[in-house]
């Protein structure tokens, strides 16, 4: 009996696994792991920027320090958005 | 048969498994269609695993008694609740349940990552089907794991569930601890896919890191389950005994909190990134470790499974991903350089470093005590143990200091902060700390254990800390919007989950740890032995033991002691403790009423819980005069089945089953005048009780509901309500 269950269930795993074998649709898409590795980045630059005015808000950092610092991270911000734009014109 | 469905999903989920990984690895050439097959077939996986969780749990349902692992672990009588979570309780099922949660998190992490991470996921579908392959492998081919292994001739009942395990904490420890455990294979899956993929940017950490923190989550629920068990079930009073097993799930633990800091590092930037991969690799180690140690036999634990068959091939599995991960990390050297250096010691990221190491030295601590006895014996040639006092001399002080680093971590900033800065933040929680130690020197005893006085005062430290850059944050916010400060503060939380929800889970674990410092270093303990009618004084309370108890379930004999519990002359508590003796019911006890003292006791204890402190009683009862009437009792029953039943059945064999019914119920009713008899007696049988009054101990379980609640709120996706609400709207 243990056959027979193994093979009834071996039909439908063995069609589901199969499908993108003879679906005839394109297989699935992913994004370009360049791309997403500065979406990544851009999206933690973006907290650290949100992390650095709390902070000014806190009191951690004076003004001075935080304009020094929210510089420097938009900076790096406005490079990864560059090497963003770069990478998605490429591509299209 | 039900058993044979079963086996055969159980088989094709192992073939499927190791067509997956197959897949996986296909796919890494390029060809989608190998890696959307290979994804496929992890859905197939968990649909084949939820057919042998359903057929298990029906046969448990059921009481299907063809199945051994239901006969040797269920009877008709176990209550429907517990015959649910019977299944791991024994050694079969609980892998089967590891098995079976693995495939759900396999299927949701692929899911949720099917258009991403293009070149990583194939390796993490190889890698996490690699692990499903040895869990369903083990029960198929390693010995006598089999859950669905039958037996014949079929038994009319079970031997049942052990006692200890009736307890609803019993009922959803195991589920959550293995959810811990197994929630760790998706981070190292995805750490491994990193690796070969030499993609160690942060993208994987984002994919994966929900999962870290579920993990954490589930091993905190599972472990503050466990202690709170031990606290109320096993009669000792205490809820930590440093248990090989207990350790084994809080190693993990440990290595995983140090793993959530670190990654935020990585993520913001870009360093510790060998911290981070070696974490992770330690983390999953650890719990494959835990895992072992409940089956293998090498060390004693209450939880252990005892000897079996399958420890060796799970320190094989150990020894093939420690060696396997320290390849890869070693061979990615060049890759996982840190993009940047530490700015300054005073920064957020040293913070961190610094609580790494703090993290992995207490880890280190817990694992030699833990493993002392096989390090002992391998090196001396005789098993040594180190008892609890040993791992809380060395564990205490840097349980300090991570309490200290709690607070300071908050209010670091990133990169530097300057010293004007640091004088800003860390003025108001020095003075409260200040004050917070001058009050407890002179208003309580702290000052008689300096470790509980530092951990009080560092715990207002940290507190204030908190509540000050809520307060601060807040008030800025309030200030350009306008509203209410506690709507700014909601506010500021839903939009920085992640960090508030970790202010929350700090302050969480600084009330666990004020909780373990005053309970342990203030308890007052005392075992005393009082006939009915006596009474005697613990701490502030008077105990009276007022009369025995003494009833019987359909399984167990309960002795009890009602105890009057009075303070300052008023009534405090009516308690009454019990202890529990368990039949044996798998036929090997001896007949009659003795066999309710030769199988399992438990114990039920006594407790009036509080905020400032818990009253804790437990009763060993003196059942000398009880086992001596019951041996009459036995002796006499007997001789009249050999006398006067048994000549009957000889000569008519076909009223054996009746006559047999008979008998038991003549047993029950022996058993019911026995108990009558004592308790009409009313014998002054003095009972040993034991009081402790614990300061301060329901502090550490609600530190511990704080602390999941804040890891809850901050792994739930932001604006996730947002979009369902949008999606509604639109639709």
């Amino acid at each position: 009996m243990i056959v027979v269950w193994f093979l009834i269930l071996l039909v439908f795993v063995g069609t589901f696994v199969s499908m993108p074998f003879w679906r005839g649709r394109a297989a699935s898409s992913t994004e370009d792991p360049e791309i997403a590795a500065l979406e990544a980045a851009r999206e933690s630059k973006y907290r650290e920027i949100r992390d650095a005015e709390m902070d000014r808000e806190s009191g951690k950092l004076s003004e001075e320090d935080f304009a020094e610092l929210d510089a420097e991270l938009r900076r790096e911000a406005v490079d990864i958005l560059d090497r963003l734009e770069a990478l998605k014109g490429k591509e299209s | 048969m039900a058993s044979d469905f079963g086996d055969a999903a159980l088989w094709l989920a192992f073939l499927t498994a190791i067509f997956a990984a197959a897949a996986a690895l296909v796919g890494t050439r390029g060809d989608r269609r190998w890696v959307d097959s290979s994804r496929y077939a992890v859905y197939s996986f968990c649909a084949l695993m939820v057919i042998c969780v359903v057929v298990m749990e029906h046969a448990f349902l059921t009481d299907d008694f063809s199945f051994n692992v239901v006969a040797t672990h269920s009877s008709i009588e176990t209550p429907t609740f517990y015959k649910f979570t019977a299944m791991w309780s024994s050694q079969e099922g609980s892998l089967l349940l590891w098995a079976f949660i693995l495939s759900i998190v396999s299927t949701i992490s692929l899911a949720a990552t099917r258009h991403k991470l293009r070149d990583l996921v194939p390796w993490a579908t190889a890698v996490m089907m690699g692990i499903a392959v040895f869990f369903t492998g083990l029960m198929l081919l390693g010995g006598d794991v089999n859950p669905f292994t039958t037996i014949s001739p079929i038994p009319a009942d079970g031997t049942g569930l052990n006692p200890l395990l009736q307890h609803p904490s019993m009922i959803i420890h195991p589920p959550m601890l293995y959810t811990g455990y197994v929630s760790l294979t998706v981070p190292f899956a995805f750490a491994i896919g990193a690796l070969i993929s030499r993609r160690v940017d942060a993208a994987w950490i984002k994919s994966t890191r929900g999962f870290a923190l579920i993990a954490w989550t589930f091993l905190s629920i599972g472990i503050i389950l466990g202690a709170r068990w031990s606290y109320t079930e096993l009669g000792w009073g205490g809820y930590w005994a440093w248990d090989p097993v207990e350790n084994a799930s809080v190693m993990p633990w440990l290595i995983t909190t140090a793993y959530i800091h670190s990654i935020m590092v990585q993520e913001k930037r870009g360093m510790l990134k060998v911290w981070n991969v070696s974490l992770i690799v330690a983390s999953f180690s650890l719990a494959l470790l835990g895992t072992f140690l409940v089956r293998s036999g090498v060390l004693q634990s209450i939880h252990a499974f005892g000897d079996s068959t399958v420890g060796p091939y799970f320190l094989s599995l150990i020894g093939v991903v420690l060696i396997g991960s320290t390849w890869l990390i070693i061979s990615r050297l060049d890759i996982l350089r840190s993009d940047r250096r530490i700015d300054s010691l005073a920064s957020r990221e040293s913070v961190f470093l610094i609580n790494n190491l703090l993290l992995i030295a207490l880890c280190a601590v817990v694992f030699w005590g833990t493993f002392f006895p096989l390090i002992s014996e391998f090196l001396t040639g005789t098993r040594s143990t180190l008892a609890a006092p040993w791992f809380d001399r060395y564990t205490t002080p840097v349980a300090v200091i991570l309490v200290l680093f709690t607070g300071i971590g908050p209010m670091m900033s990133w990169r530097r902060i300057s010293w004007e800065g640091a004088k800003r933040v860390f003025t108001v929680p020095l003075i409260a700390a200040g004050i917070a130690f001058v009050l407890l020197l002179l208003f309580t005893d702290a000052a008689n254990s300096i470790w509980a006085l530092l951990i009080f005062t560092l715990a207002a430290f940290t507190v204030t800390a908190l509540i000050q850059e809520t307060w601060r944050a807040a008030a800025a916010r309030k200030k350009s919007v306008g509203g209410s400060i506690f709507a700014s503060i909601w506010s500021n939380a839903t939009r920085n989950r992640r960090r508030y929800g970790g202010y929350v889970v700090h302050l969480g674990l600084v009330v666990l740890l004020v909780g373990i410092a005053a309970s342990s270093s203030f308890e007052t303990k005392q075992d005393i032995e009082l006939k009915p009618g006596q009474s005697a004084v613990v701490d502030d309370y008077k105990v009276t033991y007022v009369h025995p108890t003494l009833t019987r379930t359909e399984q167990a004999l309960v002795f009890g002691a009602e105890l009057q519990v009075d303070r300052n002359g008023k009534s405090f508590a009516r308690l009454n403790p019990t202890r529990q003796y368990h039949q044996i019911t798998d036929g090997t006890g001896s007949p009659g009423i003795a066999s309710y003292f030769e199988g399992e006791a438990t114990s039920e204890v006594g407790l009036k819980a509080g905020m400032r402190s818990d009253f804790w009683t437990s009763v060993e009862p003196n059942t000398k005069e009880f086992q001596r009437r019951a041996r009459m009792a036995d002796g006499l029953f007997g001789a009249f089945m050999r006398q006067k039943v048994l000549p009957v059945v000889q000569k008519n064999p076909s009223r054996a089953e009746a006559v047999s019914a008979a008998a038991t119920d003549l047993l029950s009713l022996t058993t019911d005048k026995v108990i009558a008899g004592y308790k009409k007696d009313n014998l002054e049988v003095p009972v040993t009780i034991r009081v402790i009054v614990s300061p301060m101990v329901s502090w550490i379980w609600v530190g511990a509901i704080i602390a999941i609640i804040g890891a809850l709120f901050a792994a739930w996706p932001s604006g996730l309500l947002k979009r369902s609400r949008g999606r509604k709207k639109t639709a």
